[in-house]
């Protein structure tokens, strides 16, 4: 059953210089309890889409969208303190930086609990009882001493699971994980996924990991949409991308992993695409990697259109089929 | 958290010890001697200057031929209520016009706010007065001129403080009085409160501004949570920290003011006192008022600190 469908998802901001599309005609669509991936490089707007999603965007910044369907409610047709409410009581959303996404000045027991009290409430003790089993149940030791703490008493990776236990106190359908855990050490990393993932089959709820690293993804994740300047450029099942990778954008990514048992000869390079990520204010013309794309061709300066190919999505003219491999 | 406190409590010490010394040169410039020294050297003249303080003998004032100390503390009563009234009026409004212009962010209220707010601190506080005592008082007669109380009435000084004597009368007559002391309060206290106002306001809302667009709010919103109570829990308990900061200034600024203030609208308090002294040369008078002029700023500049240590809780509690 689908939990949320957008389609045709853009994301404007007004700036000195003119119009700056973050988002463009982007189409998500993601089951109960399915774990998908978004991948892409620091500003192919990625982080914005989760943002438009889960309703957080700045004044500054429009959002259009043909269809935005979220747990059968069409969220296009009401105000937006309606949507706010249907999206905050089944969407929640944690973020790179969990030590400054928690306020400063409030404990973390106050937050949670302010938490519970806006999603389904209780009595006080109801909701201390509450607070104390959700922070068991994201691996807090301790959790009566955590309760009564402060943020900066904390290190970044039980802040992380703080924000995590706060996501399940809205008892959300849906969790978008912007990054969780690019600020954290090498080995919290792979708890707090463990843990998300732990969370995405008891409780039945869908997950959506954002990322630029795709060791994350290769074994979590059922989805993958791969992000370039805006648009999305290659969607599909995870392991058929990851193994045959149809648009060069997502093969550079994989070609630029250094692998372990790769054989690094002497000065064997790693492959990296020429160039660098082009800014949302001077996009190429047509395809948006043109400029830095080792098969690009004359015709790549008409912008492709997002097409269907063996069951995936691809936005290329020519796409990488086997036999080029 | 007591290592803050007792730093905090270092830093009174020190502004304390140079406040006394520059009061001591200032004594000094008497061409009546102000206080009997024992020893001829200036350095320990000093340290019984300090000793003379300590006991309450702050020097004879020149011109009322009375103790210093005890002519403050006669008229500093008066002050204390236009400065308490005027710093309750500019704190609680400004913070709140802040608010208010912060969470209607350019918008038509906004930028009025912040227009008037513009005006309101580039304008000369005695010229401000002025205005205000011919619209109000003479045009449209709604507060009287100047004074603290109508001829009328006939207070005890129990406490010295007008608004307290009134209420001690425990009648109809008492309370009719404290009406008329608080009639006679506005005017000068709306004067004194008007720059403070509108910089706690412009503080407050670019305070407040900055601290909305923080990564916590994004949370506290993704939770669901009321927009007011973003603003009043969220975000005000975090934008106070330079709100507080600048209400420590302001206190200075009032004290300064007062004196403009309390010369305007003829307000028999620690203002009208020292422009005397000032004016006939009375350097006991001087030395003594400035010197508990300054104690009190720097005291309630302690105060706020104290105050900000305990709001902020990386301060109170180090890890």
């Amino acid at each position: 059953m689908g939990l949320l469908q957008v389609e045709n998802l853009s994301v404007e901001f007004k700036t000195d210089e003119g119009i700056i599309t973050a988002v463009d005609k982007a189409k998500i669509a993601i089951n109960a309890g399915q774990v998908q991936g978004v991948i892409g490089e620091s500003g192919s707007g990625k982080s914005v889409m989760a943002l438009a999603i889960a309703g957080l965007l700045s004044p500054a910044a429009t959002m259009r969208a043909d269809l935005f369907n979220l747990d059968g409610h069409d969220l296009t047709r009401m105000s937006s303190a309606e949507r706010q409410k249907i999206i905050s009581s089944n969407i929640s959303i944690i973020f790179q930086e969990p030590t400054s996404s928690l306020n400063p000045s409030l404990t973390i027991g106050y937050q949670l609990d302010e938490t519970i009290r806006f999603h389904g409430g209780g009595t006080r003790k109801e909701r201390f009882e509450k607070s104390l089993e959700l922070l068991n149940q994201v691996g807090i030791m301790n959790a009566k001493r955590r309760y009564k703490e402060y943020p900066h008493q904390l290190s970044g990776g039980l802040n992380q699971r703080v924000m995590i236990a706060m996501a399940l106190a809205c008892q959300p359908k849906l969790l978008i994980a912007d990054e969780p855990t690019t600020a954290l050490d090498v080995t919290v990393q792979s708890q707090i996924l463990d843990l998300l993932l732990k969370l995405n089959e008891e409780h039945h709820m869908a997950l959506m990991l954002i990322t630029h690293d795709f060791s994350i993804l290769s074994e979590t994740t059922d989805k993958v949409y791969v992000m370039y300047g805006g648009q999305i450029v290659e969607s599909g099942r995870t392991y058929n991308l990851l193994s045959q990778p149809y648009h060069p954008y997502t093969k550079a990514l994989l070609d630029s992993v250094p692998h372990y048992g790769m054989h690094y000869k002497k000065g064997r390079r790693l492959f990296n695409l020429k160039g660098s990520t082009p800014s949302l204010d001077h996009l190429p013309v047509g395809c948006y990697l043109g400029p830095r794309c080792p098969y690009a061709n004359k015709k790549c300066v008409q912008p492709p259109e997002l097409r269907s190919l063996k069951g995936r999505k691809v936005r290329c003219h020519f796409p990488l089929l086997e036999d080029d491999s | 958290m007591f290592a803050s406190l007792l730093k905090q409590l270092g830093t009174l010490l020190i502004s304390l010890l140079g406040l006394t010394v520059l009061t001591y040169i200032l004594s000094l410039q008497s061409n009546i001697p102000i206080h009997d020294y024992k020893s001829s050297n200036v350095f320990l003249q000093y340290f019984e200057y300090l000793q003379f303080l300590l006991q309450g003998d702050w020097g004879i004032s020149s011109i009322h031929k009375r103790s210093v100390l005890k002519d403050f503390l006669q008229h500093f009563p008066a002050s204390i209520e236009l400065i308490a009234l005027a710093l309750t009026l500019a704190v609680t409004t400004g913070l709140g016009l802040g608010i208010l212009s912060a969470s209607r962010r350019g918008g038509w209220l906004d930028n009025t706010l912040m227009t008037s707010s513009l005006i309101g601190y580039s304008m000369p506080i005695f010229w401000w007065g002025m205005l205000l005592v011919l619209l109000f008082s003479l045009t449209l007669g709604w507060t009287p001129v100047a004074g603290r109380l109508d001829f009328q009435y006939n207070i005890e000084p129990y406490t010295r403080f007008m608004l307290i004597d009134t209420l001690l009368h425990h009648n109809k007559y008492g309370f009719n009085a404290f009406l008329n002391a608080l009639h006679h309060l506005i005017l000068p206290a709306v004067t004194l409160s008007t720059i403070p106002m509108a910089i706690i306001a412009r503080m407050t809302r670019s305070s407040l501004l900055a601290v909305l667009k923080s990564e916590y709010i994004r949370t506290a919103r993704s939770k669901g949570i009321s927009k007011r109570r973003i603003i009043w829990i969220h975000g005000l308990r975090n934008a106070l920290q330079p709100i507080l900061t600048i209400s420590g200034v302001q206190v200075s600024i009032i004290m300064s003011g007062v004196i403009v203030t309390e010369y305007i609208f003829a307000w028999p308090g620690i203002g009208k006192w020292l422009l005397e002294a000032v004016s006939r040369r009375d350097f006991a008078s001087i030395q003594g008022g400035v010197l508990a002029l300054s104690i009190v700023v720097i005291a309630f500049n302690l105060a706020l600190d104290f105050l900000s240590i305990y709001l902020n809780p990386r301060l109170r509690r180090p890890s």
